[in-house]
């Protein structure tokens, strides 16, 4: 994960994003299934999750609530917003434009048979 | 082994103690606690032992400063302009000017605008060149009138302007004598026995004058905007005080806001108080020129007196005998004891000429001009003045930034070391 750290930083809100749209979570369970969607290769740092979550309910994208679990324990679950939704749509289409330029260059020159030496 | 877990919270939350409100300290603890308990459980269904699962967690949760840092700066990060912090902002840079003002004022009182009593000076060596008629009948009472009352009982110049003309090649002589020779005649009169009320700029030197001594010093409170300070004119010595007040509030900005264009509005913010200030202290000043002008007519009308008195009455001169001795300058008899005395009146004419140009040009320069060459007076009285200036506000800004974002870590470095040996 240590090549990929600057990506996955720079990607952390939208991967947020994307788990909780399809229901509430709390931290712990946000993590987990991120770690389960990717197959264990997007792993948290688990102290950065809360600063980015925290970070993220107060720009408005995520909001959190206290709910009380059933062993009594109170435990804080976030929401997306409406907001939330639109600045998933947003990176997410600048995440697809990105990855596609990148898979256009990457792509020929695999296509060419590896790297060439620069010629300028 | 919870307790592992209270105590890494403990050193969590350390750097956000008086940063972030209670309430909100407490839920992160119990969100970070509800992660860690949910990890170690899901480590000991792994088949870790408690001993191993709590330090595993919270190793995997990262060391607690950093994390607790990394929260901070979420919940305090780099400053936005908002209303109260605006305000602070503009009460600390606005208690700093003022009070240094005040102090760069109170250290440098003096005597502004410059004086000028070259008109006084002749005043009084013409009442003694008349001599003791002077004391006598209806033209003391005349005298006493022109002044006695006077409302402005110091000539001053504008601020700034252009040394006054010598006198004409004419009048040199008798320039040089008057101004040379004041002092002596004036011991000599006031031996004589003079009465002080009907000098013109004595009555200004000697202490005993009953009238109250002339306000003329700008640094203290002033008829006009009593709550604002007066600029005076500067020296290069007071150049480190005026630099020290841009020091402050840059430093000020920059611990506070922690941006440099914040330091820039501060600075620009103490620049237009100087200048504001230096407006306010113009307007006086043309408000005083007036009283100036008409105090150096009312000198004037007090020449004219005597001069027709004494060209009306030729005996008067015969009878009145001068308060000083005259003959070391070349006044030997009544001839050209007269001749002496039409000196001083056409002397008296040319400074009051170049006196009132001197007024008329501070009145054409305009509030503009007038403000801008006070602030000129107050702020740059020498050409390093500017850079000191600049290097002051660009190192007091860099101080306060500093500050403003390692100060607190330092702070929190200390208290973590003390923190571990308590």
């Amino acid at each position: 994960m240590t090549a990929m750290d600057p990506l996955f930083k720079g990607s952390t809100p939208m991967l947020i994003l994307s788990v909780l749209v399809e229901k509430p979570m709390h931290g712990y369970a946000i993590a987990k299934e991120i770690e389960q969607r990717s197959a264990d290769f997007l792993r948290f740092r688990e102290g950065t999750l809360y600063p980015a979550l925290h970070e993220m309910e107060r720009k408005g994208w995520i909001a959190g609530r206290w709910e009380v679990t059933d062993g009594g324990r109170e435990r804080k679950v976030y929401a997306i917003t409406p907001l939330g939704l639109r600045e998933l749509e947003r990176q997410q289409h600048a995440w697809r434009r990105f990855s596609r330029a990148l898979e256009a260059v990457i792509g020929r020159k695999s296509s060419e048979g590896g790297l060439e030496t620069c010629t300028t | 082994m919870y307790n592992l877990i209270e105590d890494y919270l403990d050193r969590l939350l350390l750097p956000m103690v008086h940063r972030v409100p209670y309430h909100e300290r407490q839920h992160i603890r119990q969100e970070i606690r509800d992660h860690l308990m949910e990890r170690t459980q899901e480590l000991q269904a792994q088949g870790a032992s408690a001993d191993e699962a709590v330090p595993l967690a919270i190793k995997q949760f990262g060391q607690a400063e950093w994390v607790g840092t990394l929260l901070l700066e979420k919940y305090s990060p780099l400053p936005v302009l908002n209303w109260w912090r605006a305000l602070l902002l503009a009460v600390v840079v606005m208690v700093t000017v003022i009070t240094l003002a005040y102090l760069v004022a109170l250290t440098h009182t003096r005597m502004y605008p410059q004086q000028d009593d070259r008109q006084q000076k002749v005043v009084d060596v013409m009442l003694w060149t008349v001599g003791k008629a002077i004391t006598q009948g209806d033209i003391y009472q005349q005298l006493w009138g022109a002044l006695n009352p006077s409302p402005a009982p110091v000539l001053s110049l504008p601020p700034g302007s252009a040394p006054r003309l010598p006198a004409d090649t004419s009048l040199r002589s008798v320039h040089t004598t008057v101004q040379a020779e004041y002092l002596t005649w004036l011991l000599k009169a006031a031996r004589a026995g003079i009465p002080l009320e009907v000098h013109a700029y004595a009555r200004r030197v000697i202490p005993e004058y009953p009238l109250p001594p002339p306000d003329v010093t700008l640094s203290r409170f002033n008829t006009l905007g009593d709550s604002v300070p007066r600029p005076t004119p500067s020296t290069p010595g007071s150049v480190p005080l005026t630099a020290g007040i841009f020091l402050l509030s840059a430093f000020a900005a920059g611990a506070l806001m922690r941006q440099w264009r914040w330091v820039l509005v501060v600075a620009l913010v103490a620049l237009f108080s100087v200048a504001i200030s230096s407006g306010i202290t113009a307007k006086d000043i043309s408000r005083r020129s007036v009283l100036n002008m008409a105090l150096s007519r009312q000198l004037g009308d007090t020449i004219a007196t005597l001069q027709n008195r004494v060209q009306s009455d030729p005996s008067l001169l015969k009878s009145s005998r001068p308060y000083i001795d005259l003959r070391q300058t070349g006044v030997s008899d009544d001839a050209s004891r007269r001749q002496r005395i039409e000196q001083l009146v056409q002397l008296f004419r040319f400074y009051q000429r170049d006196y009132e140009r001197m007024w008329r040009e501070w009145q054409q320069t305009g509030f503009v001009g007038q403000s801008w060459r006070m602030l000129w007076l107050t702020v740059v009285p020498t050409w390093w003045a500017l850079p000191c200036i600049a290097l002051a506000t660009v190192a007091g800004g860099w101080l306060g930034i500093l500050f403003g974002v390692w100060g607190w870590r330092v702070r929190r470095y200390l208290a973590l070391r003390f923190y571990r040996y308590v």
